[in-house]
């Protein structure tokens, strides 16, 4: 088998950028529909993080004798099948989303990015390796490499993150990849190693700050695809298991209860759709902002 | 030129506008569409047909085609109360337990040339069942029989090795006493699967689209009760909630509904069919497991399970709590637990036998309603210090590995949710838990040699009170193991147009095809 060299892309890196600061935010906010994304993650990242302090009632206290009951000022979002209080499920809903979103997405972030730096700056044979495996590794369609791991190792939190970790790295493995092999003969970092720098220090100094741009871009797009394969699974029942609340096994419930209560199939669809579109347009918006030529002809 | 060119961003924003405005929509509209088209009935059916053969055949799905396209000397009877009536037999002697005679309709022909319905197939179809080629998963519906003796053409005595009382409650009237054909069987190997060969009920079967249609049309040769219909479709939908919704939008005419919705259903536009299920639903317990192998740990989970909270929690109070496996209106169905609702004797039993801290999984096919259950049960368990573990899985997948010997994986399968449809005689209930049974349908792995030789006792007892008192003890001895929490029968609902004139048998389980019409 051989592998196909990626043509480095056009337009170059500049030498040596600034970390994304103050300054992209108040970009960020100069657009509408970046700074109501914005507004909107802000505010599930609160949620998700001060869920026991927002949340009205304990989400798993099942009551059934209030079972099915609709909104209420009690209950803002009325309760579930088993009497449990819907809002703060969807809250606490909230935390399990970003929880699997960013240990996922983190840990395939920092494997991609290894992997990508050692491919790049790497002899190439270790390129050529590495290409293969994760290029076989993006062959596997994601939901049913997800079925298989879940039937061999049960359902459960860790399962999913490594789920994700797997089939996400791939993806940044190539994106740091081509970056690396641009940056690589740019004159600072040639410079840097022919004074003797190290490999880790030329990624750290060198390289890292010139790919958190895209990095950002890239994450900011795939958390609403990871919440998405968390709440997919969920649903059927090869995600978060119950109590736990999760935005799938709520949907899942929803579903099966769907003419006696249809108030629980929106009140857990909603935060899906609603946060798969913010981070989707605050991904866009980001990329206008730290690299407003790829925005062009869009 | 003015061209109109759509970016991704603009695309998001109009799905998301759709999207809210469909889901608001279809919230906000109700339609059922109820509209039987001529003569063809459409009925949801809940899998797809595995195996058409009396000895082999899978489950209910297969059984509700093979009663419309097969007949049997006799056939259950639809209504609210158990009976049989005649089907191709023009009389049967019920009187003598040991020897019944029978005479069969002269001129049933079965389909594609094979001839008259003889005596002869009758003797076939039922010795067949202990032929070792056949392999006859339902062999002891037809374990007392001795011979089929031949008369005449029409003509023959069932001869039976020792009185067996359920011959006619769950061995003739069901798929075990249809009636195959021998020329068509010994032509193609003995045994069927999906292709019946031939057939000599009041349909046949004319098309079969897997995972999606089975179409039933009259058989030609069938010379009995004319059926209304000219043409069945069945629509195996595995999901009821599906099905709910396909008949709403007018793709169903008939279809059974979870007991949750019947609820919603009640004084609506269909009709609503409910009747109380010859089923048992029981989480089970893997005895050889090393978390339950000892009897206090499995007895102080029985005890710690407030049984009747959790079905009302589960179905509000459609659903009556079980009491053992076997459901009323059988002989035999108990009324009371021997070990009910203690959790203050399951934690002194968990600290007699030294467990603390106990992490235990419980695993059933996907199903909301036990979903619900297992919830509740969950919060019930953790009172006595035990986290309950709910895991949904595919419930073939399940089954697969419960009943793999081989690579022994059964070994890893803890506790389990599971339920059984019965035919309406009690030997059919306790006959899945003896030991024969243990890693073929007996999952919990309880074995004793007297309490099969018990079982087999009771099916040949024809003193009803006798009978039912010794199923009553042989459920006793199930709950002693410790290894049974006894959670529901259910009910079985349908729904069809109010024009319609539904055919079930008595338990809502099998739709009664040929018996449909519209009124």
């Amino acid at each position: 088998m051989t592998t196909v060299e990626e043509t480095p892309p056009v337009s170059a890196p500049p030498a040596l950028k600034a970390l994304p600061g103050w300054s992209t935010v108040r970009r960020l906010l100069s657009s509408p529909s970046g700074a109501i994304a914005l507004v909107v993650v802000v505010a599930l990242v609160f949620c998700a993080v001060f869920a026991p302090l927002v949340a009205p009632y304990d989400p798993v206290q099942i009551a059934p004798r209030i079972r099915f009951q609709g909104p209420s000022l009690e209950h803002w979002l009325g309760t579930d099948q088993l009497g449990r209080d819907v809002l703060s499920r969807v809250i606490f809903g909230t935390r399990v989303a970003f929880k699997v979103a960013l240990s996922g997405t983190a840990a395939a972030l920092l494997l991609g990015l290894v992997l990508g730096i050692v491919a790049g700056l790497g002899k190439s044979w270790i390129d050529g390796v590495l290409l293969l495996v994760c290029d076989a590794m993006r062959s596997l369609p994601m939901i049913l490499f997800a079925l298989a791991v879940v039937a061999i190792y049960g359902p459960s939190m860790a399962t999913l993150i490594t789920v994700i970790t797997f089939s996400m790295a791939p993806g940044y493995f190539r994106v740091v990849r081509n970056q690396v092999l641009v940056l690589r003969n740019m004159d600072f970092v040639v410079a840097s190693q022919s004074m003797g720098a190290s490999l880790g220090r030329v990624a750290i100094t060198h390289l890292v700050p010139n790919l958190i741009g895209p990095i950002i871009v890239l994450i900011a797009m795939d958390i609403p695809a990871v919440i998405g394969i968390e709440s997919g699974l969920s649903f059927l029942g090869q995600g978060i298991q119950p109590p736990e609340a999760s935005w799938g096994t709520m949907l899942s419930d929803g579903y099966s209860f769907l003419r006696q209560a249809p108030h629980l199939a929106i009140a857990s669809g909603l935060p899906v759709i609603v946060a798969t579109i913010a981070f989707t347009f605050l991904g866009e918006a980001l990329r206008d902002v730290l690299d407003p030529k790829s925005s062009r002809g869009r | 030129m003015k061209t109109s060119r759509f970016n991704r961003r603009q695309i998001l924003k109009s799905m998301s506008a759709a999207t809210l405005g469909v889901a608001g929509a279809s919230l906000l509209g109700k339609n059922s569409a109820f509209a039987i088209e001529g003569k063809t009935l459409k009925i949801w059916n809940d899998g797809d047909i595995r195996n058409l053969d009396p000895a082999t055949r899978g489950g209910w799905y297969d059984e509700t085609t093979m009663f419309a396209i097969f007949a049997g000397l006799v056939q259950f009877k639809s209504g609210d109360t158990w009976g049989w009536q005649l089907d191709a037999a023009e009389n049967i002697d019920d009187k003598d337990p040991l020897a019944i005679p029978f005479k069969l309709r002269p001129g049933m022909m079965w389909t594609n040339g094979y001839g008259e319905v003889t005596s002869e197939d009758v003797k076939y179809s039922y010795e067949r069942f202990a032929d070792p080629k056949v392999n006859a998963v339902y062999a002891s519906d037809w374990d007392a029989l001795d011979t089929v003796e031949i008369t005449d053409k029409y003509s023959g005595v069932i001869k039976l090795k020792k009185p067996f009382a359920p011959l006619f409650t769950s061995t003739l009237p069901h798929a075990s006493g249809l009636i195959v054909c021998k020329a068509a069987l010994e032509k193609n190997g003995g045994v069927i699967t999906t292709d019946p060969f031939a057939t000599s009920g009041p349909y046949q079967l004319s098309d079969w689209k897997p995972r999606e249609r089975i179409t039933l049309t009259r058989n030609p040769g069938w010379n009995g009760p004319k059926p209304y219909f000219d043409e069945i479709q069945l629509y195996p939908i595995a999901d009821k909630t599906a099905a709910e919704t396909a008949f709403d939008a007018g793709d169903l005419d008939v279809t059974s509904i979870n007991i949750s919705s019947v609820g919603q259903r009640k004084g609506g536009d269909a009709t609503l069919t409910v009747r109380p299920a010859l089923a048992y639903t029981w989480m089970g317990m893997n005895v050889e497991n090393p978390k339950l192998s000892d009897i206090r740990v499995r007895r102080a989970i029985q005890q710690a399970i407030n049984v009747p909270e959790v079905i009302s929690a589960t179905f509000g109070d459609a659903v009556e709590p079980a009491y053992g496996i076997i459901p009323p209106p059988l002989p035999g169905a108990r009324t009371k637990l021997l070990y009910p609702y203690n959790p203050a004797a399951a934690k002194a039993l968990l600290a007699e036998a030294g467990v603390s801290n106990l992490t235990i999984k419980v695993e059933f096919g996907t199903d909301a309603d036990l979903l619900v259950a297992g919830q509740v049960m969950q919060a019930q368990l953790a009172e006595v210090g035990i986290t309950l573990e709910v895991r949904q899985m595919d419930g073939a997948t399940l089954t697969a590995q419960q009943q793999d010997e081989k690579g022994g994986t059964w070994k890893d399968i803890e506790m389990f949710f599971i339920t059984f449809t019965t035919a309406p005689d009690p030997s059919w209930v306790t006959e899945w838990f003896k030991c024969d049974q243990v890693g073929v349908w007996n999952f919990q792995r309880t074995c004793d040699a007297s309490w099969d030789k018990e079982n087999d006792a009771a099916s040949e007892e024809f003193d009803e009170t006798k009978r039912a008192q010794m199923y009553v003890d042989l459920q006793d001895k199930l709950e002693e193991t410790g290894a049974y929490v006894f959670l529901y029968h259910g009910s079985n609902a349908w729904l069809s147009p109010k024009g319609l004139k539904g055919a079930w048998t008595p338990d809502g389980q099998w739709a009664l095809l040929r018996e449909m019409a519209l009124a």
